[in-house]
């Protein structure tokens, strides 16, 4: 599978993000795009042996609204809701407002504790939310109580003790379907109002890019049975009781249709057990297979032992201090990783990666390692450090940005090459996509937390030759090095001879910009383009 | 009334008399067939399918024709013929120029008795001047129509890395063919490269240019067309121009890169503002004004008004000084970039060893990868190709590339690998592909491989190495697994 253009699409919105395919020499353990996991990245190497037009362009769509009514599954009635949701969009073009306000629908059902589990992207940046039963002309008013946005899931309440009234909690299963499993899609999905039940059977079990934040791979069930905007959030049942949550599908494809499965539910209801969601742990490990024997005697291996080679390691992933390159991972948790990187968990072949994708934050791993032809044990604390070049989509965040004499400066994000579009062809654009991808493997993170870029030029006088520079990355201001939008501030304080002298990467001509000029023509742009403020960065929730 | 005819009479006489003293040279117009075939940009052990094409040219001496780049590129087969008829003569490429998008085929065989009569260049045809452009039915009857130079400035060509002198004419006539000679007072005034039949307008590269060619041919060696190996950008901002502390008079634009080793870099710097070039005055813009055509980019001051190896004048101001230097002018090469544009379609130099395609990166290789090439390229290589492409670090510098896998019992675990810049073979650092020949050649094979992103080394074992080969070049049908042009051909497999 080629992720070369991703969208999220539920009932009420669309967003498109060309995302070029990055490519580590190996396979990784992190769930982030610019590594590849298995499927992807064999899918990768096989490309320049194809014709183009197989360069698959896959679509995938999160959706966003499904029921039954059969006899014996008459209780479903008591445990799914339809959700109705008003949300609204920042503007990553024009951060200092918000896009406008959208009618939005998806579907949730009851968990124990008066909770109703649904997905993220059902109620990602929700202004107003209500819940209503099956049978019910009542609509109830809703609160998020957890999201999480790396596994597409949020768990719900409803003040109102009225709503749960005569419901029950639908029961969870107790393993992973396997294959051929019969399974029916409870829901709310487009083209009527009432619930909505569809059936199929699970076509297959295995990673995929979840799309509601762009970069996280987890497991997945993929099932045959239709799946439509407006079913996200929805129970998939097998032998009356859930073994998943439909949350997205292909656009374009047939009878594809994902769900979540047990194992991401239980981590996520698991993880919010203590109040908090503290999401997936990142290992931050991409690996080569060691099946090659001259790779092999390099590293010293014997022809028993068998694991993977570490190529790279993430600085922000856990591993980072315990690993290095060119070690070989013989085992995790005590079982035995195969050349190919998989281990044999519950009777079926997983990525060595499962074992983690199972575990907590604050818990521990621990590899059979063979160093420069040693054996050596190492247990690692798993932990999910705030990485700022991860680039998800990010939710319910109010988006940053500074302006000086018209120019806007902001952070580069995930949420703003969504805002390119067509753009990404162009040069400068593609520098951008590059930087979103490549910052940790190509060194370019070392002396920053942020790529700043100038996103746009509200045009007045003052700025009036200041174009063709658009998308460009600043590298410093008035000689003071920008590493963050907040470098900012203080750096536009050190014009010099009444001027600002702004220079970016791979740029040899410079942005001057009369400081006094800028600074005087400040209300007046802020007027006529209604701003409410020249930068985000006084406001209260700044970082 | 009497006066009005007598205007007349004399408008009439005119036009007449100009037809008269130039006759249309319709019979140095030849008819080009080229047959062609280019290299796999991915694979380039391959070709691609030959195909045919047709255009025209210009007979300029008694054996030798003028035509275009574009027509004759990897040909494989050229003949020429009077248009329409069926004899034809064989044509060597003697020198193609894509710079110039020109080319000058010998054709040893033609004799005097052939239907052809050469023609010389104008190379002074002013604007707005009236000019001839000839096209052919499928019987080789000649058309001919009335054009006018309605506009002379400096543009980029197609797959050109830089700009030149072009003319637009306006004709009346649909002159769609590559080649198409433009006449001005019975002498040639460029030939045709494009047609737009929305405007009637032909792109025309005018003898100015092409008369580079025909000289250096004419009286090797071969220079091309000359350049100054700098990028400038305009200086057209007043606050700018304040901080730059440089006078408000609309004049000189900003130096902002040297190309290493080129003549600019001897004198020039980064930051310099340009005032004025060989005498002429430049503009905040990057213009100044040509005798003959205007308002032009002064690049043609550069490629178009002198040669390689001139040295000219230029004043600048330097940190807000006035400062004179001087510019010695060279060819350009494209052969010079770290990542060369080929827009020639030369097939590239490679080596397969055990199954791995080593390469160095070339423009045509990035656009193997479509039309969208900056989007399904390796984003680090199109990376290095925007930033840094003309910039080697040191003279003849090249990225090498580990290009694809091809599948094979020796290379198994490697076969995710492609495009990544290889540092390194057998532990020894490379700088370009001739590095690799001779680290192979040395040690008999590729032992080792170190990459740019991971420390972990892609090991080949030696002893299955000619054995893996051999089976690669017969399971893929690589009739060579190297090329090598500057180096011994390669061996059969």
């Amino acid at each position: 599978m080629d992720v070369s253009l991703l969208a999220c699409l539920s009932t009420f919105y669309t967003r498109r993000l060309g995302v070029a395919r990055t490519r580590i020499a190996g396979r990784a353990t992190r769930k982030s795009l610019y590594f590849q996991p298995t499927v992807r990245l064999s899918f990768r190497a096989m490309r320049p042996f194809l014709p183009r037009q197989t360069a698959a362009v896959l679509t995938v769509f999160a959706l966003g609204c499904a029921t039954p009514v059969r006899a014996g599954l008459d209780y479903v009635e008591q445990s799914v809701v339809k959700i109705y949701v008003t949300i609204q969009r920042e503007d990553y073009a024009q951060p200092w407002q918000a896009a406008p306000p959208q009618g939005a629908s998806g579907s949730g059902f009851i968990v124990p504790g008066r909770r109703i589990l649904s997905n993220a992207h059902v109620i990602s940046d929700a202004r107003f939310i209500e819940v209503q039963r099956e049978g019910d002309p009542r609509k109830y008013e809703a609160k998020v109580l957890f999201a999480g946005h790396d596994c597409d899931l949020a768990l719900l309440t409803v003040k109102d003790p009225l709503f749960f009234k005569d419901t029950r909690p639908l029961p969870f299963g107790r393993r992973l379907p396997t294959l051929d499993d019969a399974v029916i899609v409870l829901g709310y999905p487009m083209g009527g109002t009432r619930l909505s039940l569809t059936k199929g059977v699970v076509s297959r079990i295995d990673y995929s890019l979840y799309a509601h934040s762009g970069i996280d791979s987890h497991l997945v069930l993929q099932v045959d049975a239709a799946i439509n905007p407006g079913n996200s959030g929805g129970p998939v049942l097998f032998d009356g009781r859930v073994i998943g949550l439909a949350f997205q599908g292909i656009a374009g494809a047939q009878n594809i249709g994902y769900a979540i499965p047990l194992p991401v539910l239980n981590h996520f209801l698991t993880d919010i057990a203590d109040g908090t969601y503290d999401g997936y742990p990142e290992l931050g490990v991409a690996h080569v297979d060691t099946r090659n024997p001259a790779l092999r005697a390099d590293l010293k291996l014997s022809e028993s032992q068998t694991g993977v080679a570490v190529a790279y390691l993430d600085p922000y992933g856990a591993a980072a201090g315990y690993l290095k390159p060119r070690d070989v991972l013989l085992a995790v948790d005590g079982l035995p990783i195969a050349n190919d990187g998989s281990v044999r968990l519950e009777g079926t072949m997983v990525e060595y990666t499962e074992l983690m994708e199972r575990k907590q934050c604050g818990e521990k791993i621990r590899f059979d390692v063979w160093r420069d032809g040693a054996p050596l044990t190492l247990t690692i604390s798993l932990n999910n450090r705030t990485d700022p070049f991860a680039f998800r989509y990010a939710y319910d965040h109010k988006p940053d940005y500074y302006t000086v004499g018209g120019l806007v400066f902001s952070p580069l994000s995930r949420g703003y090459l969504a805002t390119l579009g067509g753009d990404l062809g162009t040069p400068a654009a593609q520098r951008l996509l590059y930087c979103s991808q490549y910052a940790k493997i190509d060194m370019m993170y070392t002396n920053r937390e942020q790529f700043v870029v100038l996103t746009a030029r509200l045009a007045h006088p003052v700025n009036t030759y200041c174009d063709g520079f658009q998308n460009q990355i600043v590298s410093s201001v008035n000689g003071l090095h920008v590493g963050r939008l907040s470098d900012l501030p203080l750096a536009m304080t050190l014009a010099t001879n009444g001027f600002h002298v702004i220079r970016f990467e791979n740029n040899d001509n410079p942005l001057i910009l009369d400081a006094r000029a800028a600074a005087a023509a400040a209300p007046e742009i802020m007027a006529q383009y209604g701003l409410p403020a020249l930068s985000s960065l006084d406001r209260e929730d700044a970082p | 009334m009497k006066r009005l005819a007598c205007l007349l009479i004399v408008v009439a006489a005119a036009a007449w008399a100009s037809a008269e003293t130039a006759p249309l040279p319709a019979d140095s117009a030849v008819e080009v067939l080229v047959t062609a075939q280019r290299p796999d940009a991915r694979f380039p052990w391959r070709r691609e399918r030959p195909g045919t094409r047709q255009g025209y040219g210009v007979l300029i001496s008694a054996t030798h024709v003028i035509t275009t780049d574009e027509l004759v590129r990897n040909a494989t087969l050229v003949e020429v013929r009077q248009p329409g008829r069926s004899r034809k003569w064989t044509a060597r490429v003697i020198q193609a120029d894509a710079r110039a998008d020109a080319a000058v085929l010998d054709v040893p065989d033609l004799t005097n008795d052939a239907p052809f009569k050469p023609v010389a260049l104008d190379d002074a045809v002013p604007r707005s001047e009236k000019v001839q452009i000839v096209t052919f039915d499928e019987a080789g009857q000649m058309k001919s129509g009335d054009g006018r130079i309605t506009e002379a400035s400096v543009e980029p060509l197609p797959d050109a890395s830089s700009s030149i002198l072009l003319f637009k004419v306006l004709t009346d006539l649909k002159a769609d063919g590559q080649g198409l000679p433009v006449f001005h007072n019975g002498r040639l005034a460029g030939l045709a490269v494009e047609y737009d039949s929305e405007t009637q307008t032909s792109v025309v590269v005018p003898s100015l240019i092409l008369k580079q060619v025909v000289d250096d041919v004419a009286a090797p060696p071969y220079k091309g067309l000359a350049s100054a190996g700098l990028l400038w950008t305009t200086l057209v901002d007043p606050v700018k121009r304040r901080y730059l502390k440089l006078q408000d008079d609309n004049r000189g634009i900003l130096v902002t890169r040297l190309l290493p080793g080129s003549g600019a870099s001897q004198s020039l710097r980064p930051g310099d503002v340009i005032v004025s070039w060989d005498d002429k005055p430049i503009d905040s813009q990057g213009y100044y004004t040509d005798e003959m055509y205007g308002r032009l980019l002064l690049t043609h001051l550069i490629c178009g008004r002198r040669r390689p190896g001139d040295s000219v004048p230029v004043a600048i101001v330097r940190n807000g000084v006035p400062a004179q230097v001087r510019v010695i002018l060279s060819s350009y090469n494209d052969s010079d970039a770290l990542i060369p544009r080929n827009a020639e379609d030369e097939p590239a130099d490679y080596l397969v060893d055990g199954g791995l395609v080593l390469r160095e990166l070339s423009l045509d290789y990035l656009k193997s990868f479509g039309a969208k090439w900056m989007v399904n390229a390796h984003p680090r290589l199109v990376n290095l190709y925007l930033t840094r492409a003309l910039m080697p670090d040191k003279p003849g510098e090249r990225i090498v590339v580990l290009s694809a896998v091809l599948p094979d019992p020796i290379n198994i675990g490697y076969q995710g690998y492609h495009d990544e810049i290889v540092t390194k073979v057998n532990g020894q650092p490379l700088a370009d592909l001739d590095d690799v020949f001779a680290i192979v050649k040395r040690d008999g094979g590729v032992r080792r491989l170190s990459f740019e992103s991971t420390p972990l080394d892609l090991v080949l074992d030696p002893a299955g190495l000619a054995e893996a080969n051999r089976r690669l070049a017969q399971q893929y049908r690589i009739p060579h697994l190297m090329n090598h042009r500057t180096g011994t051909p390669p061996p059969a497999p």
